[in-house]
């Protein structure tokens, strides 16, 4: 039986309640869809803060450990869960980690007070993680940002200031 | 322009944000339908010998 999208919500609340991560965001397309108007995406990209002292070559030893342990299947760069594929990444620079730590707390479905909350990187950080990492700048992240623009999304002057952070 | 051109442009803007302002919920529902429908247009781009996209529905309710 298929589980449910909440069911990957709850267990992102799980890893934090039980310290695996410090903290997390929904970011990639999905995000850039819960920002905008959906479209079809394969996965649902998180970035997380992960707990602890960790190997350097090895940051999400302790997600995958957990969640393999509850029985969770990887495949490839994926963990499906609850029919989903998810896939965890470190945050890899500074302006990743403030987004992850600045993300907004969107509840699930409005209509239900008991949905679960999701976090979702905000548009300009979206933007920002895209800019700064050369091997993210591709026509498929440019033509996300350029949606999250047309829709007034963006913050050009916090994106200025966040571009700044990053620079060589 | 005209004022049906007007109009036109005017309903289309308000369908955008109407899509933009949907739950999360609703807007993964959709995220699931519309990858069913990749798989459908997959095989007609295999037909066609297009490139078809790598994408598996999700097996999960919204």
């Amino acid at each position: 039986m298929a589980g449910q999208f909440t069911d990957v919500l709850e267990v992102l609340d799980r890893l934090r309640a039980e310290g695996i991560i410090v903290q997390y965001a929904v970011a990639g397309a999905m995000a850039v869809n819960i920002w905008d108007e959906p479209v079809a995406t394969q996965d649902v990209d998180v970035a997380v803060i992960v707990a602890g002292q960790h190997h350097p070559l090895d940051p999400l030893r302790p997600v995958l450990t957990w969640l393999t342990d509850r029985g969770y299947a990887i495949e490839g760069e994926h963990v499906l869960v609850a029919g989903v594929p998810v896939q965890f990444l470190p945050v890899w620079n500074p302006v990743v980690t403030e987004g992850v730590q600045q993300a907004a707390e969107v509840r699930y479905d409005p209509a239900d007070p008991d949905s679960p909350v999701l976090r979702v990187m905000r548009p300009t950080y979206l933007v920002a993680s895209w800019q700064v990492d050369p091997a993210a700048n591709s026509p498929k992240r440019r033509e996300r940002a350029a949606r999250l623009r047309e829709a007034g999304l963006v913050d050009e002057v916090l994106l200025a200031k966040l571009l700044r952070k990053v620079e060589p | 322009m005209t004022q049906s051109a007007d109009s036109i442009f005017a309903a289309k803007r308000a369908w955008h944000a109407a899509q933009r302002a949907l739950s999360p919920k609703e807007k993964v529902r959709i995220v699931i339908a519309l990858q069913h429908r990749e798989v459908e247009l997959n095989r007609f781009r295999a037909a066609l010998g297009r490139p078809v996209r790598d994408i598996r529905p999700w097996s999960t309710r919204p």
